[in-house]
């Protein structure tokens, strides 16, 4: 019997560190339900290759968006596409981006990467474009013979650094959006799928990573930064002429202007959801809840195979119920899942008895009662009626505050309320009623 | 920090006890900080009580487990503050404390930097971190860091037992009826546990209490439930959330009332009031809900009167009957205060000659004063302007008096507080009192004098009953004596205020002004705020003023050109919308600068002077005379760009840019202005914005064209830099009229609506917005309130709506100058060759040729005076221009209504001038070219508007018929400095609401003045 170090179990479940360690990583990809990278494989490879879709991929945050991405490029790679992966927050400022900046940003990495395969555009829109902004703006820069993707990363260095400059940037660029647009389009994308295509490559795909990072702060106008880019301006953002994915802010899929945002884009945006503990009808999915106490006992024992870790169960647990309670009681929402362990072993020393447990989920049901006014009840009660909901903004602080989770499965795709709130008295009022 | 909620005397619990309360929390709090050294780790601390939050973070300091940080309150990054304090050392684990006493907004902007940042705290701090927040602070961080909330698990609870709140809550509540009866001053009291101060801290820890309380299922024995529900209603009163105010209120005085009547009249605390006491605080409170009603809910105004002077009533016979005379004194206004509303002169006068015995013998004067002006006002009622006279300037008198003994005696601050009061409420009333007695006593030309004064001394934002009757007699004994601009100028005055309180609902329109006099020199305030917000919702036209706004703050638009028929309001909304409200435009953090252009003639000029002027200017920019030949666009570029150096944002406004059009017939002329646009449009901080009439939008492609050349991407025409300005639709101006017409308590019926827009949309199939406010202001003037009233005006009520408030505006010009008045409207109409009408621009100088002409007699004063009037009234446009201003009538619309509405008698008049300019010409036959060619013309413009006289079908009683808007508000430049000191737009609800809101903190004791009693 290897002994539990229980200094280590506590750092490791410590639900401000993401994992670094891939003794902890468990795969959850198959409980969740439908593959959604297939999904948007499917959508360019099979149904669209030539002509240019944009596509639309969300979730809570930490849900693994990253890795699902990762698994896209792979498979349109091999498909024979040309992949522009980046993350974009380490070029735009993500309190304060505009439209043109994602353009410049995407212009910057597809020729980068074009010029990579040897194929070096040079759209003479820009040369004129860095020309002008050099003088009106008075910025010293290299305007003459860089390439594109040089050029712009000298004005995005310089517009990240400075607030004035970059307010300056965007009241010269954004009135040129469409200008901006045109010439990505005719002098930088469509020369470069041909001679992808030359290359004997079946298009180009951009994937913008971690722009649902983007700050929910409010523009000047009142309007928030999400519903700004990704609704109001939308028909500038799907006018690239080439195959494109947006990693989005989760709150857009549940916002009132969804069907606005989906009708512009012509499109829904992907959710990566929960691991689904229970399936619709509220049976326990056996799969789900075991990868979920593996995930628990890869913390304690690291080392171990999955067999040997559950004989150590007891170690950690006074009981197997006390693990699965844990486990269920998470709603299968990861972070929830360590920010328990967390709050019992700071409590007890493992093993962790079931009495302490109740207590953190109370704690916790009484933090989270005291947040919830009787309006998100009753919102709470509907999406709980109907599985499902839209078109209500405030149904943002449910997802966000962790009240409300979303689940898919082979299925289907339903909400359902955190447990935790699940026990609470109003709640079973509401049931029994 | 000031005020916690927590007992110094004869308190349950010790220090020691508390913590031994809170020990599994406190244990918990101390493995945290063991388990997690070395490493990040963040926890929260729920604890609603300072004090207790103090004990345990000195604990654990003690303890060498950990380090305590207070946040400044000025903190703009939550981790780059901690990393900042810290300066390198690295504390076993922080405990942070602060964040509950930002402000709101503060703390939200706080938090979501902290969000966004979350990583980095794990990045940078290798300890754990523990954030001590109120239940408040919480619910914000929930909201608004909810990922880095998920980065803790639930918060570690720190809580007081329920004996020490109740406890706390008992002697807070005592506490409240306590103050209410002995306030007399501000004086602090330091013997109850506690502490009232007027702090956001104490009243969250008072509700924090009360809501533990609840939720440890601890039900407060009846009579601390009676003294909480008193608590409640007086909150939810001064929040005008009046039936949960009232429902408290009764229940509390239930349990009062009861008490009493099973005979227990002792104090269950040698410093609580008796249960008789605390039956009259509600009452007080009842009859305060009952004036307040009235006011919320305008038709219960007389029942809720009478409801409030019953409470009063009680209240007062219970201190006369138990003989407090010191609470008699101190409350018996109050009663004093409702019978003045109700009119009910003999019983205020039997109240006030009490009250005179009263404060004479508890010895206060500034209450005594007030019992005088009581006395006068009854007494001018009877008209017995003598005694009326005598007791308004004893009240003066007393006030003097009492200043002069506060002068030697400066640290009495009760009297201090006591005449700061009757400075702001009382002692204008006092003067119009005497005012008015005077009137009736003297020569008005003196009497008058005592009125200005009280003009003066009155604020509106205090007493504004009283303010708009100071301004009505003004403006009667003004007009009386044929002091026809000093009327006008009150009058202007009044219009003001009623527009900021809401009772005016028709603001006119046309070219509404913006308050030029309140200058541009000024910070933006609330006051400018609040005057931009009157205007625009008058006008109907808010969503287009925001959206304006909102398009100049938005990265992607850098010119507006706005475009529309004449009519809709162009003008105004750039001067009375767009002007203001660009002041409380923070471009990126800049200091906007509008520059609004109105001619053409000298452009260049007028920029260079308003960005060369210490003072930004809002106004129409008068070009100095100068010789210097006007600066060249590159000289304005470096302007505008030392100004964007310095901070600056520009907005450059171009009114009525047609005119450009006519004045700058040369190309070379025009392009010099499209090169300079250019480089506005391409620089930073630097915006456009363009106003003309749709008819003149083609000539803008010449500008793209030119643009163009230097700037390709430049497409003027665009959907995206347009702005059309459209008249209402029916259905919008239904809507318009319902939302302004309700917001200023002249709700008008559906029928009547309906059938005011089918007349307004008549000819076109829309409303033109200044029709529909001409016939709106009309309309409220006089009082039609219904469908049938409305039918009475005749068979075209719209058109004598129309009329008559074209004779309004006229007739403030006084009888003798009318007149003057329709001529000189007339000479500013006219027709072009092709017969479309338009208004000349003219100078003083050529109007009064033109006069001459006529032979129309007139003095040089009495001209200046109409056309003073006429400017001010809205009806004129005046250009300041070298070398003389110009005049202009502010509308196309009105042109052709002038136009329309000619009399025979006029006609007459101008065939026989017209005759005899022939005769004068023949006879004279001048050598001087100029003058020959000047009376030619003039004779053949007389000729044409002869032959379209005959041609008028229409003729209409009133004389020269101009139909206008009674436009804003251009303030004499001193009563502008009175009005500097108005602070927000209040209607009389919201001021109520302010008041209802003092009264809160007053009774916890402390300023401003008392509403309760002192009035």
């Amino acid at each position: 019997m290897i002994e539990l170090n229980v200094s280590e179990f506590y750092r490791a479940s410590n639900p401000s560190r993401p994992i670094a360690d891939q003794r902890y990583y468990i795969n959850f990809s198959d409980v969740r339900g439908g593959d959604i990278v297939e999904e948007l494989a499917r959508t360019i490879i099979d149904l669209s290759p030539d002509e240019a879709t944009t596509q639309l991929l969300t979730g809570h945050v930490g849900s693994g968006k990253s890795t699902e991405l990762f698994r896209l490029r792979d498979h349109l790679e091999t498909a024979g596409f040309h992949v522009v992966y980046f993350e974009s927050d380490i070029d735009l400022e993500m309190a304060d981006v505009e439209v043109t900046d994602i353009l410049l940003v995407m212009a910057r990495q597809v020729s980068a990467s074009l010029e990579k395969v040897g194929i070096n555009l040079k759209p003479t829109y820009f040369q004129r474009l860095f020309q002008s902004i050099s003088d009106t703006l008075r910025m010293p820069m290299e305007v003459t013979d860089v390439s594109l993707s040089v050029g712009i990363a000298n004005i995005t260095a310089q517009s990240k650094e400075s607030t004035d400059l970059r307010s300056q940037l965007h009241q010269y660029l954004e009135p040129r959006t469409k200008n901006i647009l045109d010439s990505i389009n005719q002098e930088l994308l469509d020369p470069g799928i041909s001679q992808l295509k030359a290359q004997g490559k079946a298009g180009l795909v951009a994937i913008v990573d971690n722009l649902d990072r983007i700050f929910p702060n409010p523009k000047p106008s009142g309007r928030f930064q999400p519903e700004y880019l990704f609704v109001d301006r939308s028909e500038q953002l799907k006018r690239l002429n080439c195959h494109v994915l947006y990693t989005i802010p989760l709150s857009l899929a549940f916002s009132d202007d969804l069907p606005i945002l989906v009708n512009r884009f012509g499109v829904r945006p992907s959710v990566l959801t929960m691991v689904p503990v229970h399936d619709i009808s509220g049976r326990i999915n056996e799969t789900s809840l075991d990868k979920l106490r593996q995930m628990v006992m890869a913390r304690a024992f690291p080392n171990l195979s999955e067999g040997d870790r559950r004989l150590h169960i007891p170690q950690v647990f006074d009981t197997a119920a006390t693990l699965d309670r844990l486990c269920k009681v998470s709603g299968g929402h990861m972070r929830s899942v360590l920010r328990y362990v967390y709050g019992c072993v700071r409590k007890q020393s493992p093993p962790l008895s079931q009495a302490v447990l109740e207590q953190v989920i109370r704690d916790e049901r009484n933090d989270m009662l005291a947040l919830i006014n009787t309006d998100e009840w009753q919102l709470l009660f509907q999406a709980v009626k109907d599985r499902t909901f839209q078109g209500n903004n405030d149904y943002n602080s449910l997802l966000r505050n962790l009240f409300l989770y979303e689940y898919r499965d082979d299925r289907g795709r339903w909400v359902d309320i955190n447990p935790v709130l699940a026990e609470t008295e109003v709640y079973r009022q509401w049931r029994g009623t | 920090m000031a005020g916690n909620l927590e007992s110094n005397r004869g308190r349950v619990y010790s220090d020691d006890d508390l913590l031994q309360y809170n020990q599994a929390s406190l244990e918990e709090l101390r493995t945290v900080v063991q388990l997690s050294s070395g490493e990040f780790s963040l926890t929260l601390a729920a604890c609603n009580y300072t004090h207790l939050r103090t004990l345990v973070n000195q604990k654990l300091a003690r303890e060498g487990l950990a380090e305590v940080m207070r946040l400044p309150r000025d903190i703009i990054s939550l981790r780059e503050t901690i990393q900042h304090q810290l300066e390198d050392r690295t504390p076993p684990a922080l405990m942070v404390v602060g964040l509950d006493y930002l402000t709101k907004p503060q703390l939200m902007a706080v938090l979501q930097g902290a969000n966004l940042s979350r990583d980095g705290f794990r990045q940078h701090f290798a300890f754990p971190i523990v954030l001590w927040m109120n239940q408040r602070g919480r619910q914000q961080f929930a909201r608004y860091a909810p990922d880095l909330r998920s980065f803790s698990p639930a918060a570690i609870h720190f809580k007081l037992p329920p004996e020490e709140l109740i406890y706390s809550l008992q002697a807070g509540t005592n506490q409240f009826f306590f103050n209410i009866l002995e306030r007399g001053g501000d004086r602090e009291l330091t013997t109850t546990s506690i502490r009232l101060h007027a702090s956001d801290a104490l009243r969250n820890e008072l509700e924090f209490a009360i809501q533990d309380l609840v939720a440890n299922n601890i039900v407060p024995n009846p009579s601390l439930q009676a003294g909480l529900d008193f608590l409640q209603g007086r909150d939810a009163h001064s929040q005008l959330e009046m039936e949960v105010a009232r429902d408290r209120y009764e229940r509390s005085l239930a349990f009062w009332h009861t008490q009493v009547e099973a005979g227990n009249v002792v104090p269950t605390d040698p410093e609580a009031l008796t249960p008789e006491d605390k039956r009259a605080v509600l009452w007080l409170h009842l009859g305060l809900w009952w004036r307040s009603n009235g006011v919320v809910q305008r038709v219960t105004y007389e029942s809720s009167l009478r409801q409030a002077r019953r409470y009063f009533e009680q209240v007062i016979r219970y201190f006369r009957d138990h003989d407090q005379t010191i609470h008699l004194a101190r409350f018996i206004h109050v009663l004093a205060e409702v019978l003045q509303k109700q009119r009910d002169w003999g019983s205020l006068e039997a109240i006030a000659n009490e009250g005179v015995r009263l404060h004479l013998e508890t010895n206060d004067s500034v209450r005594l004063a007030r019992d005088h002006g009581f006395l006068a006002e009854v007494a001018l009622i009877k008209e017995d302007w003598l005694t009326a006279q005598s007791e308004a300037q004893q009240a003066l008198d007393i006030l003097a008096t009492a200043q002069e003994s506060l002068d030697e005696r400066p640290e009495d601050f009760a009297l201090a507080n006591a005449l700061e009061i009757a400075r702001s409420f009382q002692r204008g009333w006092y003067r119009f009192l005497l005012g008015e007695a005077q009137m009736h006593l003297t020569d008005p030309q003196e009497a008058v004098q005592y009125l200005e004064a009280a003009r003066w001394e009155t604020d509106p934002e205090v007493d504004l009953t009283l303010h708009l009757r100071v301004l009505n007699e003004l403006i009667a004994h003004y007009f009386e004596m044929g002091c026809y601009w000093e009327a006008f100028d009150v009058k202007q005055e009044r219009r003001q205020v009623e527009y900021r309180y809401n009772l005016r609902a028709f603001i006119g329109a046309g070219a509404l002004q913006s308050h030029q006099s309140i200058g541009a020199a000024q910070p933006f305030d609330d006051t400018t705020q609040a005057m931009v917000a009157a205007e625009i919702r008058a006008s109907g036209r808010l969503r287009d003023v925001e959206t304006l706004a909102q398009r100049l703050q938005s990265n992607q638009y850098s010119i507006i050109i706005i475009h529309g028929p004449s009519g809709v309001g162009k003008s105004s909304i750039l001067t009375a919308g767009l002007l203001p409200r660009l002041r409380s435009v923070y471009f990126q953090g800049r200091t906007t600068q509008p520059i609004l252009v109105q001619t053409y003639g000298n452009w260049p000029q007028a920029i260079a002077q308003a960005l060369t002027s210490p003072q930004s200017s809002y106004s129409p920019i008068t070009p100095s005379p100068t010789e210097t030949p006007p600066p060249s666009s590159a000289d304005l570029i470096t302007l505008l760009r030392d100004g964007t150096d310095r901070n600056y944002f520009y907005v450059l406004i171009f009114d009525q840019f047609e005119e450009f059009f006519f004045d700058k017939e040369e190309a070379s002329d025009r392009r010099h202005f499209y090169e300079f646009l250019q480089q506005c449009i391409d620089l930073p901080f630097i915006k456009v914005v363009l106003s003309l009439r749709e008819d003149y939008l083609h000539h803008l492609l010449e500008a793209e064209r030119s643009i163009n050349r230097v700037s390709p991407d430049w497409d003027l025409l665009s959907k995206d830099v347009r702005y059309a300005l459209a008249n209402f639709t029916p259905e919008a101006a239904e809507d318009v009229i319902r939302q302004l017409t309700v917001a200023a308590q002249y709700p008008l019926p559906g029928d009547l609506v309906q059938r005011l827009v089918t007349d307004l949309s008549a000819k076109t199939g829309d409303v033109r917005p200044i029709e529909l406010q001409v016939v709106g202001a009309q309309l409220q003037r006089e009082d039609i309130h219904t469908l049938p009233q409305y039918e009475a005006l005749g068979d075209m009520p719209k058109e004598k709506l129309v009329q008559d408030y074209l004779t309004y505006v006229v007739r403030d010009c006084g009888a003798p100058n009318e007149r003057l008045a329709w001529v000189l409207l007339y000479l500013l109409t006219e027709e072009d060759r092709e017969q479309r009408l338009f208004r000349p621009l003219k100078t003083r100088e050529e109007l009064e040729a033109e006069l001459a002409l006529l032979e129309m007699p007139f003095k040089s004063d009495q001209l200046t005076m109409v056309l003073s009037i006429l400017v001010g009234s809205g009806l004129l446009f005046q250009f300041p221009e070298e070398p003389e201003d110009r005049y202009q009538l502010v509308h196309d619309y009105l042109v052709r209504y002038v136009r329309d509405v000619q009399t025979p008698e006029l006609m007459a008049e101008l065939e026989a001038a017209r005759e005899r300019e022939r005769v004068a010409l023949k006879a004279k036959q001048e050598p001087d070219e100029k003058a020959t060619q000047f009376l030619a013309e003039k004779n053949e413009a007389l000729e044409h508007r002869l032959k379209l006289q005959k041609r008028a079908t229409v003729v209409m009683s009133i004389g020269l018929g101009i139909v206008t808007l009674l436009g804003m508000l251009t303030l004499s430049i001193a009563r502008a400095r009175h009005y500097q000191r108005i602070r927000a737009e209040k209607s009389e609800i919201q001021a109520l609401r302010t008041a209802s809101r003092t009264l809160f903190c007053q009774i916890t004791n402390l300023r401003p003045p008392s509403l309760v009693s002192e009035q």
